[in-house]
């Protein structure tokens, strides 16, 4: 985003008020990017332990419907289909 | 829950619509059924906005697994009392290949890149579907407006840790005419075995837009059959209001406007009646397609007292099937909103 502010702005033509507004225009972006960045990072991270988690409880099949119909058939057992966004 | 087959599913992704119909704007939504695609159950309602487990217990769903239990032991002999639990085919087989989200996504999670963004949503589905019928200029239909009813739109309302227990029956009524009292156990509805208030649902979602169903209920240890009457524009009455899905109307009838009914102080504040349409703006959309209202002069906190030279009372559901029956894309609506005591005349594009 940096690289694209300094490709598109001269600095040379900005007057020195103009380049603390330009100044603290970059840092908030920053910031905002920044954070943007952290949270799509913890979301990402959310939904691959969200898988490890429920992998990890042996009752249960994580997203494989296909599976759990082949055991539900061979042990004769119903099925329990959970839709369950991760929270 | 050791006696079933136990799977977790977390995305629309190449979801078999065919088989799975269920509430899509629900984030918790359960099928109890047989390996060879047979339905036993349903579990999973939702009626507030803020409170997403007013109508669902643990101990209600202990209930419904326990009589999902019971049909598997039938089964296959109650094979015919359960076919009306499958939906009729739907227009697309898988979420991806709805006109909105074909090239967007694929059948599967890509866990090696953008996991997040490549996720469908199950809300996405509903949302594709009214796409088709508002971009096609074509009339929207009650059930699809107003999808999943609960039974209070007819004067029904479950107890939340039961199966199908009716908790309270509203006075006044259809249900009430029709002869449904408190404390009555719903076991059959148009034939299909009940088990949650989501398989009731699921027959009113599929049922006419007007007409009887034929319920049979356990009564003081005695079973009865009692109608229940569906008279026109039933599902009108829902609450739609906290649906994710709603988003999109809103940007759809109302260019971006949060409204809820205004309270009495409010209308007294604006000098208006206990009786006519008083609608408050709680929240103006600010960008895009959802910052029309805003483009066209409306602000927060303003209360809209006529829409179309109607000022009968409408809530926002009630509002949004008002706008998307009557009228197209770019049409324009005019209305009548009271700010700061003045009245104002504002003209609503519609999209």
């Amino acid at each position: 985003m940096l690289y694209v502010l300094r490709t598109t702005v001269n600095q040379k033509n900005i007057p020195m008020i103009h380049r603390l507004a330009f100044l603290s225009l970059v840092s908030t972006l920053l910031i905002i990017a920044t954070r943007d960045v952290s949270a799509a990072e913890d979301r990402r991270a959310k939904v691959l332990n969200d898988r490890t988690e429920v992998e990890a409880m042996s009752e249960w099949i994580y997203n494989d419907l296909p599976k759990a119909t082949a055991d539900a058939g061979r042990t004769g057992k119903p099925l329990l289909v959970v839709i369950r966004c991760i929270p | 829950m050791d006696q079933f087959v136990s799977v977790r599913l977390v995305q629309a992704n190449g979801l078999n619509l065919n088989q799975f119909q269920f509430d899509y704007d629900l984030t918790f939504s359960v099928f109890l059924m047989n390996a060879d695609g047979t339905i036993y159950g349903r579990y999973g309602s939702r009626s507030d906005r803020r409170d997403a487990t007013k109508d669902i217990s643990i101990e209600g769903f202990g209930k419904a697994l326990a009589a999902a239990l019971d049909l598997h032991q039938k089964y296959p002999a109650n094979r015919e009392l359960l076919a009306g639990k499958q939906g009729r085919t739907p227009r697309y087989l898988v979420p991806e290949d709805y006109p909105a989200l074909r090239g967007k996504y694929t059948a599967k999670l890509d866990y090696e890149g953008k996991v997040v963004q490549s996720c469908i949503h199950c809300h996405q589905v509903r949302d594709a579907d009214r796409k088709l019928y508002r971009e096609a200029r074509t009339r929207m239909p009650d059930h699809v407006l107003y999808p999943w009813p609960m039974p209070d739109v007819v004067g029904l309302h479950f107890d939340p840790v039961e199966n199908a227990r009716i908790g309270t029956v509203s006075s006044g009524s259809r249900a009430e005419k029709d002869g449904f009292r408190s404390g009555d156990e719903l076991l059959f509805l148009e034939g299909q075995p009940i088990i949650s208030t989501a398989d009731v649902q699921w027959v009113l979602h599929n049922a006419p837009e007007s007409g009887v169903l034929n319920a049979q209920v356990s009564r003081a240890g005695g079973k009865i059959s009692i109608p229940i009457t569906l008279e026109p524009g039933w599902r009108r009455n829902s609450d739609i209001s906290w649906r994710v899905t709603s988003w999109d109307l809103r940007r759809m009838a109302t260019g971006g406007l949060l409204l809820r009914d205004a309270t009495a102080e409010e209308k007294s504040t604006a000098n208006l009646s206990d009786e006519g349409l008083a609608l408050f703006v709680e929240h103006v959309g600010q960008y895009g397609e959802h910052a029309v209202a805003k483009n066209a002069g409306f602000e927060k906190e303003d209360v809209i007292v006529r829409v179309d030279g109607k000022t009968e009372p409408m809530t926002e559901s009630q509002l949004f099937g008002y706008l998307l029956r009557g009228f197209e894309p770019a049409d324009n609506v005019p209305m009548v909103v009271v700010r700061k005591g003045k009245r104002l005349n504002l003209t609503l594009p519609m999209q």
